[in-house]
C-alpha cells in the first residue's frame, strides 16, 4: 500500500447491556428491527461483540466512506459485503482515545454517560393513549365487522354516522344509556365480534355491568402497539483515530466518488484528517483491527 | 458540493447540561473533591488522561449534541411522542416536515404487515467541548418546599426528604463543536426496505407529497428507482430525490437554527457566538484541520445569500430495467418471509 489515510472519529455511541462478569445479555425492551419489519427480535436474544469496535464496524464504515452500501452485522440483509473493504478493515489500525476510567476488582471499563436516547430502555414509558376511530378500526382489522359495529352503535345512539362523533364522546354516551341497551351492545360484541370482544372494556362493560373503561386493551394490542423508543439510560461515547492503508486508486475514489465522511457505531462522526506516508505513521497506542477480539456475549 | 462542514463556537455562563451522580466514581481521580453522596448534580464532562500523571484524570465540561439539537429545533419539532404513529395523517404530516427529514425519526410499528419507519440524522454534530480555562466547582444549594419526614410516609418506607443538595457550577465558559451536513442522506428519501432505511410507505406517497408541498412549494418529485453511483451493488432502490432548491432550503434552515442556538436554564445559558462553514468539493483537501476557505456567517441574510451547487449521489434507473435487477431481491425476500412463517409454525406445533 502506498499511503496511510488518517481518520478521526468522535461521539461514537454504543448502547449495550450485558453483565461484565458472566458476559450474559441483560433484558431490555429494545428490539433489533428486521428490514421487513416482521421478525423483530429482542436485543438480549442476539449476541453482541464484547469489544466496542471490531472489524465489522470498521468494515461498514469503510464501505460508506468509499460509497458502498454498509451490510448489517446483526440483522438480515439481501446483499453481501465487498471483500476488498473487509480486507482493508483487517489491515487498518484503531486507537480509542476515550480512557477506561471505571475500576472494578476484575478489570477496567469505560465510563457510561447518562443520556437521552431513542431506544426502548427499561424504564421507557408513555402516557395513556386515548383511542380514536383510527385505532378502533385498526384493532378490529375487518372492514365488514367494523361496519356492523358502527351500525349497531348508530342504532343504539339513534345517529346517522357515529364515526363523525369523537370516539370518547361515543363511549360516554353509551355508558349513559339504559342498562338493557348496554346489555344489548355487550351481547352484540360477544356474539358477533368474535376475537375482538375486548373492545367491550373500552366502553367499560364487563359481563353486562359497567366498570371503569380500560383503553389499553385496544391501544396496546398487536395491531396498535407502539414501541416507546424514548428514554434515559447510560451509553458509551467513544473518540479516537483509525489508520487505513490506501493506494492511488482508493485516493482517486475518495476524491471523486466519496462524500468524505462516514458514521461509526451510533452516530459517531468519522472524518478525514489527512493522508500521510507509512514512515510518518506512529503506531503507538494503535491496535491492528484484525487482532481485536470478536468474542460475543451470551444470549439470555 | 459534496457535503458541508460547520464549526460552531458557543459562549455561556453556568452549566447547561448535567450528568448522573454515577460520575462520583470517576471524579475521585480528578482534582474535584467528590463525595459518595447521591444528591449531587454533576455537569457533563469529557474525560482524558492527565499528560503528566497517567493515574490522574483531567476533564473539560461539555454540552452533548442531543442537548444542542433539541434546543436548536425545539420550536419546530411537532412531536417527540411516538403516539403520533397511531394516526396515519398525523404521522405523515410529521415525517414530511423538513425538520424531520433533516433530523431523522424512528417509528417502530408492531401492527401486522407494517414496516418500521426510520430515517437517520443528516446533521452530524459532535459534543461541544470546553475551550477556555474556566474551572468548575461544587456548591451547596437548598430547595424550598415542604419537607417529607418519616411520620408522613407509611411505616414501610424510611425516607426523609432532603432540602439540601450539591450542584456543580462554573462562571463564563466557551465551547466549540463540529458538524457535518450529510447531503447524500438529505437528498434521497427511500421507500424501500432492501437497504434497511424505510423512510416512508410508498402506499402513502400522495399523502406525504401533499404535506411536503406545504413546506417546500416547489417540490414535485415522483417515486422511482435510483441506483447509488459507482456502487458495485446493482440493486436499484425505490424512493425519490429532492431538487437542488429543496436541499438548499433545508440546508439554510439548518444553518439558521444553529446560528440562533440558545440553551437556557434558570441560572445558566449557552448561545452561539460564531458559525463558520466550509463547502467541500475535494474531500481530501477540504477538511476541518485545513484553515482555508472557511466562511463566517453572522446573520440570516448572509445565509439566505448562499447558493449551494449540490452533487447528486444517485442516478435514476429505468423502471423496466429496475424490475429486472430486483427479481433476485424479490425472490430472496419471498424465501425469507416463507422461512419465517415455517419457523413460526414449527414453534406453534
Amino acid at each position: 500500500m502506498n499511503k496511510i489515510l488518517l481518520l478521526e472519529f468522535s461521539n461514537a455511541r454504543l448502547f449495550r447491556k450485558y453483565n461484565r462478569k458472566t458476559k450474559k445479555n441483560i433484558y431490555t425492551k429494545d428490539k433489533i428491527f428486521c428490514p421487513l419489519g416482521i421478525n423483530n427480535i429482542n436485543r438480549d436474544q442476539v449476541s453482541h461483540f464484547i469489544e466496542p469496535i471490531t472489524k465489522y464496524q470498521i468494515s461498514n464504515m469503510l464501505h460508506v466512506l468509499f460509497n458502498e452500501r454498509p451490510v448489517p452485522t446483526l440483522r438480515k440483509s439481501f446483499y453481501t459485503r465487498n471483500e476488498y473493504y473487509v480486507n482493508k478493515a483487517n489491515e487498518s489500525y484503531l486507537k480509542i482515545n476515550t480512557p477506561k476510567i471505571r475500576k472494578f476488582k476484575d478489570g477496567e471499563d469505560f465510563y457510561y454517560e447518562k443520556q437521552h436516547i431513542k431506544k426502548a430502555v427499561f424504564n421507557a414509558w408513555n402516557g395513556e393513549v386515548k383511542p380514536d376511530w383510527f385505532i378502533v378500526k385498526r384493532y378490529i382489522d375487518n372492514n365488514d365487522m367494523f361496519i356492523n359495529f358502527t351500525s349497531k352503535l348508530n342504532e343504539l345512539l339513534k345517529v346517522n354516522d357515529v364515526t363523525k362523533l369523537i370516539f370518547l364522546d361515543v363511549v360516554q354516551q353509551i355508558r349513559e344509556l339504559p342498562s338493557n341497551l348496554i346489555f344489548e351492545l355487550y351481547n352484540f360484541i360477544t356474539k358477533k365480534m368474535l376475537g375482538k370482544v375486548t373492545i367491550a372494556y373500552v366502553f367499560g362493560i364487563k359481563n353486562g355491568n359497567l366498570i371503569n373503561p380500560g383503553f389499553s386493551k385496544i391501544t396496546c394490542n398487536m395491531n396498535n402497539g407502539i414501541t416507546i423508543n424514548n428514554g434515559i439510560d447510560t451509553v458509551l461515547n467513544l473518540d479516537g483515530e483509525i489508520a487505513v492503508p490506501v493506494n492511488d486508486n482508493d485516493i482517486f475514489n475518495l476524491k471523486n466518488n466519496s462524500k468524505g465522511f462516514a458514521k461509526l457505531l451510533d452516530g459517531g462522526l468519522v472524518c478525514i484528517k489527512s493522508i500521510i506516508s507509512p514512515y510518518e505513521f506512529n503506531e503507538y497506542g494503535f491496535v491492528k483491527v484484525s487482532e481485536i477480539s470478536t468474542e460475543k456475549t451470551v444470549t439470555s | 458540493m459534496k457535503n458541508l462542514l460547520v464549526k460552531l463556537d458557543l459562549n455561556g455562563h453556568g452549566v447547561v447540561n448535567y450528568d448522573s451522580s454515577d460520575q462520583k466514581y470517576v471524579l475521585k481521580k480528578t482534582y474535584i473533591n467528590s463525595s459518595d453522596r447521591n444528591n449531587v448534580l454533576y455537569a457533563k464532562k469529557a474525560f482524558f488522561v492527565n499528560e503528566e500523571d497517567e493515574n490522574k484524570l483531567d476533564f473539560k465540561l461539555k454540552i452533548s449534541h442531543d442537548c444542542m439539537l433539541k434546543n436548536a429545533f425545539k420550536d419546530e419539532m411537532i412531536s417527540r411522542n411516538p403516539n403520533i404513529a397511531h394516526n396515519d395523517y398525523v404521522l405523515y404530516s410529521h415525517i414530511s416536515n423538513p425538520i424531520a427529514i433533516a433530523l431523522g425519526y424512528l417509528f417502530p410499528l408492531k401492527k401486522a404487515n407494517a414496516n418500521t419507519l426510520k430515517r437517520t440524522n443528516s446533521i452530524m454534530l459532535t459534543d461541544a467541548i470546553q475551550t477556555c480555562n474556566a474551572k468548575s466547582f461544587v456548591d451547596l444549594f437548598s430547595k424550598s418546599g415542604e419537607k417529607t419526614t418519616d411520620d408522613d410516609q407509611d411505616k414501610t418506607t424510611k425516607l426523609n426528604d432532603n432540602t439540601l443538595y450539591y450542584k456543580e457550577r462554573v462562571g463564563d465558559i466557551k465551547y466549540s463543536a463540529k458538524a457535518m451536513i450529510d447531503l447524500m442522506n438529505l437528498q434521497f428519501i427511500s421507500a424501500d426496505y432492501v437497504f434497511d432505511r424505510y423512510n416512508l410507505n410508498p402506499d402513502f406517497f400522495e399523502l406525504y407529497k401533499e404535506n411536503l408541498k406545504k413546506h417546500l412549494p416547489t417540490f414535485d418529485g415522483e417515486l422511482g428507482y435510483y441506483q447509488l453511483k459507482n456502487s458495485l451493488i446493482n440493486i436499484p432502490e425505490l424512493g425519490f430525490l429532492l431538487s437542488k432548491d429543496n436541499i438548499n432550503h433545508i440546508v439554510k434552515m439548518i444553518l439558521k437554527k444553529l446560528l440562533a442556538l440558545t440553551i437556557r436554564r434558570k441560572d445558566s445559558y449557552a448561545t452561539t457566538e460564531l458559525l463558520k462553514i466550509k463547502i467541500v468539493n475535494d474531500t481530501i483537501e477540504d477538511t476541518f484541520d485545513d484553515p482555508n476557505n472557511w466562511i463566517t456567517l453572522k446573520s440570516n441574510d448572509q445565509i439566505d445569500a448562499l447558493d449551494f451547487d449540490i452533487d447528486y449521489f444517485y442516478d435514476l434507473v429505468d423502471m423496466e430495467e429496475a424490475k429486472k435487477l430486483r427479481i433476485n431481491v424479490e425472490e430472496e425476500v419471498n424465501k425469507y418471509k416463507k422461512s419465517l412463517k415455517d419457523s413460526k409454525k414449527k414453534k406453534n406445533e
